[in-house]
């Protein structure tokens, strides 16, 4: 039996030596499907590793967090007064996230090194301490030093010693490059740097480790009037709130993958094909069933290993490339510090192996079947007139999967759901495509009688779709994941303008207490000032910011109000009747589930007052819920409540004397910042966001077309002596690549108009559906036609290229048949 | 074990620059060992600081403050107790100062002092460390006189707070992580200038020190054992010394006993030891009525009786990474001249402390010519 098995394998082999583009073809197929699914794991893994020491700071614990009661940050005299009372275990924390002066986002954390409680346990590899260290000195000491991270320093281009200027026209010290635990893609400096560089005497707040009950009994009773103790694993879990961007990469992996098995069941499926008739004559000589079984299972385990082994070797350049992107996503979104070095995990391997067997199994068992028991009829030949019953079944299916979907849309709530929702969408094409190409195939040829070469190619679809349905598919998959994602991003980010627009709508913002209401009144530019006014509570288990907004304020108007009904803005901006009137942000209605007209309970300065809420206004990206109420009742509600920044509206033209102005009112440079810098830099922020998609976008089409050009160079082989009649009979090359070429042409045109509605579908599903349930926010889903044409091009351009290459080797291949028929 | 102060990462970070510089010094024969030793600090050149020289006046209380322009600074208290349940505890108690660099000190958060203190508790139930570390200028820890004019010495909440301008009478509390301990400090002795009034030199080439000691501290107060207060009663020693450069390059190490004999004197020796075996040694010895003599080479002898091998806890700078160490925990220690030949041992061998300059420093009890009981330093093994 063994030899049997080893007899067999090695002539099934042999056929991979002869049609290396094969060989290649269900490599490329295990590789690529391996790699983009192991690439996204390890992104995914590795941000959630950063997550689960979010409560760590450069390698200290950082459980307990301490805030002033009154401040957004913390007098640098209460650390030492905390010190002194023997709160070892505080240290203090500056962290800022600033802009450079060429645009680049940085993130600064400062600490006092010797003040840091580490957790790390251990010894060192190079001794020395920093009682007598010069490098201690260099850091401490003026002009200090920049610890960035090499990569970091790589995105930001900043070689040892150059100093990074801020927007402002701030240099930052001499950047060293090295990095701490967990400095991610944090700049770090010592306190004293940053105290300095920011001219401040607090801190963004302390962090504490381990603090015992009786120590927290202690702090609350010496410090409790002024500074709030907070749990940090108990505050916003960032696993959770991150989760369904992490599903939304994974199944974007994973359909990475389901196109690359897509590859290798063609490859496969051909291999086998192209082997009958040396399974038969292994058959004939004697080989079992069962040693041609082992042997292909060997054969196919060969190529689980190889593909996984490359494919993770082919993730490690991927997710590196990929993780900066995702690492701007978390920090633009959730505002989750994510290291931008994915983690190596040795897990991934099996995991990709694991998905490769599958891949490859499910590739083998029907042709192994069919090949095996010889029904010696070609699996793919089809009757050229009819749909066969299973093709019929399977637009019964997909009709039946889309009435699914219509019908469980109202239902799904939760993100899984929702994602099997989508999954429906996307197999719903699938099964619909097989039954449209072939209906269109049959009314061609019968709406086309009486012209034979349009009868002819009609025909020639029939025969070719068998062989190109997989590729098909995965193109068609591949084209509504695309149009679905593009149009999200695209009406994500339209939305984002115009609420930028409209929310920034002040030219000037000025930092809190830099300027008063007085002053503004006097100068000359301003056109309009108006300051806002917060207060934070919980509500429903989530932070709520209350705000008080100025009623003529010209950001937030009536058309900023969605469902409030006509007299819903003036009854809430005349205030202080009898049931008072708030506007919320979308995520209360979606997820705490207040409609219009509910009544919410707030505490306020004066005692618990009922509101009722007026209506909703869009709050894109906010994880937190939001009230807004008149400024005015907000005063009185909450006096103590602590102002926000200044918007000011500049006349027009006034633009230089306004900036000229603020610098004489002593407005320093890093206390204002004007509208456009604002929106420039938000849309930085967002299209850095969304780099991700893109590039995955990007590398699914690229699979999908090694696909079509892998089935096309199929389809052609299987069909190689038809051809070489046609040709024999005297076709020309032109009528021959036009009768050809033109059922390639009839089903990508066919793939992208089943993929426009079905991907609009999905951008439907991804907005009003994952989005609401994980963020609480919708938007309009906008289908711009500008890069769906784009991409139908894209395809086009592909599909084309696939079909010359293919064909032109096949010119040469009917040639050579043809010589070698004629005996030269 | 707590160490507040293992700082493993900026060990890690803080560069090369101690590899490099310690390389030209000790030449390409450097083991690696040698590389990493911490106490290199205190042999680097203290160029641009100011330099030891003898002849100077003392004057107190400004001497009991730190001394900024020179590099290097401690407060050192060690104290032999008796507790109300008739066992032997030891207190070691110290604050060390440094300057980064000899530029004048900009202050505040960009201070150029750096403050390290030790706390080590020994009880019948074990021995006990703490490390902290805290920059100066910023009042989480230093020397200085309050605003009612009195002696201040701290880290954090280790707090030696004094009735006085000068350290006594103060009271002294401090914690390790399972043991704390608050102690009344009483002397009225004059403070003892060592050396040459207080000249103290460390080497043939130069290297010396200003130091001066308070042999005679009364102590009562309680340390809490594992939340258990007991009364303890004894006797401390309080050292001050400041330098630019106290140790020699061909200095490994020094070895140090201060010692309360039965006659109510106070005896104190160390020697450095050289490479080529020929070491330098001091020492003073005070008689109970405060009467000081200056002990020469010629006139003591430290001799190592026995070597004794503990096991040490990792230490934080790295380069003891919890290794077995052989130490001479046993001495003979004769001043023919006094008529003094004694035995020093200890029954608390491990008292090693694995901070960031690993040292040996623990209770000894005096027998042979004399009774008694006192502190061993053990330093650059």
């Amino acid at each position: 039996m063994t030899r049997a098995v080893l007899v067999t394998l090695a002539t099934t082999l042999a056929f991979y030596r002869q049609n290396p583009l094969q060989a290649l073809f269900v490599l490329i197929g295990l590789v690529l499907g391996c790699g983009l699914y192991t690439a996204v794991a390890q992104i995914n893994a590795s941000a959630k590793a950063s997550y689960a020491e979010a409560d760590q700071i450069l390698g200290a614990s950082a459980q307990w967090r301490i805030t002033d009661r009154l401040s957004t940050e913390v007098a640098i005299d209460d650390y030492i007064r905390l010190r002194r009372a023997g709160f070892t275990q505080v240290y203090p924390i500056i962290e800022r996230r600033l802009a450079s002066a060429d645009g680049a986002l940085i993130s600064i954390i400062a600490t006092d090194l010797l003040a840091l409680p580490l957790t790390t346990a251990g010894t060192d590899s190079e001794g020395e301490n920093p009682f007598g260290s010069s490098g201690w000195s260099r850091l401490t000491q003026s002009p200090f030093e920049a610890w960035v991270p090499s990569q970091t320093a790589e995105r930001l281009g900043v070689v040892e010693g150059e100093q990074i200027r801020l927007r402002d026209g701030t240099l930052l010290p001499p950047a060293a490059i090295r990095s701490q635990a967990q400095q991610r893609d944090q700049i770090f400096m010592d306190l004293g740097a940053a105290l300095s560089l920011f001219e401040t005497d607090r801190v963004s707040y302390l962090a504490a480790s381990g603090l015992t009950a009786s120590e927290r009994t202690s702090f609350v009773d010496q410090f409790g009037d002024r500074l709030v103790l907070s749990n940090q694993s108990e505050a916003l879990d960032l696993s959770q709130l991150t989760q369904s961007l992490h599903t939304n990469l994974t199944a974007l992996g994973l359909l990475s993958f389901v196109v690359g098995t897509f590859i290798v069941f063609n490859a496969v499926n051909f291999s086998l094909h192209a082997r009958r008739e040396t399974l038969r004559v292994l058959s004939d000589l004697g080989a079992v069933r069962e040693a041609i079984v082992t042997a292909i299972a060997i054969e196919s385990l060969v190529w689980a290993l190889l593909g996984a082994l490359l494919g993770t070797l082919l993730a490690q350049p991927l997710s590196a490339a990929l993780m900066p992107a995702v690492a701007a996503t978390m920090q633009n979104i959730y505002g989750a510090s994510v290291s931008s070095l994915p983690v190596f995990n040795a897990g991934l391997f099996w995991e990709a192996l694991l998905l490769a067997l599958a891949g490859l199994s499910l590739a083998l068992v029907l042709p192994l079947l069919r090949a095996t028991s010889e029904s010696s009829k070609s699996p793919t030949t089809q009757d050229d007139t009819l749909l066969t019953r299973r093709d019929i079944a399977s637009g019964a299916i997909g009709v039946a999967l889309l009435l699914l979907a219509y019908v469980s849309y109202p239902v799904a709530s939760t993100v899984v759901q929702g994602f099997a929702l989508l999954a429906l969408v996307l197999f719903a094409g699938i099964a619909l495509l097989p039954v449209i190409v072939l209906l269109v195939a049959a009314l061609g040829k019968t709406g086309l009688k009486q012209h034979w070469l349009a009868r002819w190619a009609f025909a020639d679809v029939t025969f070719q779709f068998p062989h190109l349905r997989l590729a098909m598919m995965a193109l068609l998959l591949t084209l509504i994941a695309n149009i679905g994602v593009t149009s999200l991003v695209g009406s994500f980010r339209l939305a984002l303008t115009d609420w930028l627009e409209t929310r920034l709508s002040a030219d000037i913002y000025v930092t809190a207490g830099v300027v008063d209401d007085e002053t503004l009144a006097t100068e000359d530019w301003v056109r309009a000032a108006h300051q806002r006014v917060t207060t934070e509570m919980t509500f429903s288990g989530r932070t709520m910011t209350v705000v008080g907004v100025d009623v003529e304020a010209p950001d937030f108007g009536p058309a900023n109000i969605i469902d409030g009904g006509p007299d819903a803005f003036p009854r809430w901006s005349a205030g202080g009747a009898e049931t008072e009137g708030v506007f919320a942000n979308e995520q209360l209605r979606y997820l705490a589930g207040i409609e219009v007209g509910d009544s919410l309970a707030l505490m306020t300065e004066l005692g618990t007052r009922s509101f009722e809420v007026l209506g909703f206004f869009h709050d894109y990206g906010n994880v937190n819920f939001a009230l807004h109420l008149p400024s005015k009742r907000f005063e009185q509600l909450y006096p103590n409540a602590k102002p926000q920044g200044w918007g000011i509206w500049v006349k027009n033209d006034q633009q230089q004397a306004a900036e000229l102005g603020l610098s004489e009112l002593g407005v320093g440079p890093t206390q204002w910042v004007s509208q456009r810098e604002v929106l420039t830099l938000s849309m930085t922020i967002f299209d850095r966001t969304f780099a991700i998609t893109r590039a995955l976008n990007t590398l699914t089409l690229m699979v999908a077309a090694v696909a079509i050009f892998a089935s096309l160079l199929a389809v052609y082989q299987f069909r190689r002596p038809e051809y070489a009649l046609w040709r024999s009979l005297g076709m020309g090359w032109l009528t021959f690549f036009a009768i050809s070429g033109f059922p390639i042409v009839l089903m990508t045109t066919l793939v992208m108009a089943l993929a426009l509605p079905l991907g609009v579908a999905l951008s439907w599903l991804l907005i009003h559906k994952i989005n609401v349930i994980s963020f609480g926010w919708t938007m309009p889903v906008i289908v711009d036609a500008q890069p769906i044409t784009f991409l139908f091009f894209v395809v086009a351009a592909v599909v084309l290229a696939a079909f010359v290459l293919a064909s032109l080797n096949q010119r040469a291949a009917v040639n050579n048949a043809l010589k070698s028929l004629a005996g030269e | 074990m707590r160490r507040d102060g293992s700082r493993r990462f900026l060990f890690t970070s803080l560069g090369n620059s101690l590899f490099t510089s310690l390389f030209i010094v000790a030449g390409a024969t450097a083991e690696l060992a040698q590389a990493q030793d911490p106490y290199q600090l205190l042999r680097e050149s203290g160029e641009g600081f100011a330099q030891v020289q003898p002849g100077r006046a003392f004057i107190f209380p400004q001497d009991h403050y730190p001394h900024e322009r020179f590099k290097i600074e401690w407060w050192y208290l060690t104290a032999n107790l008796t507790g109300s349940d008739g066992r032997d505890y030891g207190i070691h108690w110290t604050l060390f100062r440094q300057a980064m660099n000899a530029a004048s000190n900009p202050g505040g958060w960009q201070s150029s002092q750096t403050w390290m203190a030790h706390t080590a508790i020994s009880t019948p139930l074990g021995f006990e460390f703490s490390q902290r570390f805290a920059r100066g200028g910023i009042g989480q820890a230093g020397v200085a006189a309050t605003q009612q004019n009195t002696f201040e010495a701290w880290m954090d909440d280790w707090l030696w707070q004094s009735d006085s301008s000068a350290p006594f009478p103060g009271v002294l509390s401090a914690s390790t992580d399972n043991q704390r301990f608050n102690l009344t400090l009483q002397a009225t002795d004059d403070w003892v200038l060592q050396g040459k009034n207080g000249f103290s030199q460390k080497s043939d080439l130069g290297q010396a020190s200003y130091y001066y000691s308070q042999p005679f501290i009364d102590i009562t107060g309680t340390v809490w054992v594992a939340n258990e207060p007991i009364e303890v009663a004894g006797k401390g020693w309080l050292d001050r010394e400041w330098s630019s450069q106290p140790l020699a390059d061909n200095q490994a190490g020094w070895d140090w006993v201060s010692l309360h004999l039965s006659d109510g004197s106070a005896l104190m020796v160390y020697q450095l030891r050289h490479d080529s075996g020929e070491h330098y040694i001091s020492g003073s010895w005070v008689s109970g009525s405060g009467e000081v003599t200056t002990l020469e080479a010629d006139d003591v002898t430290m001799t190592p009786q026995s070597e004794t091998r503990i096991t040490t806890e990792s230490s934080a700078a790295g380069n003891d990474e919890g290794e077995i160490k052989a130490l001479p925990l046993e001495w003979r220690v004769r001043v023919p001249k006094l008529g003094i030949d004694v035995s020093v041992t200890t029954n608390r061998p491990n008292s090693w402390l694995a901070t960031a300059f690993p040292y040996w420093e623990g209770p000894v009890t005096v027998e042979g010519s004399h009774q008694g009981a006192g502190y061993l330093e053990l330093t650059g093994y």
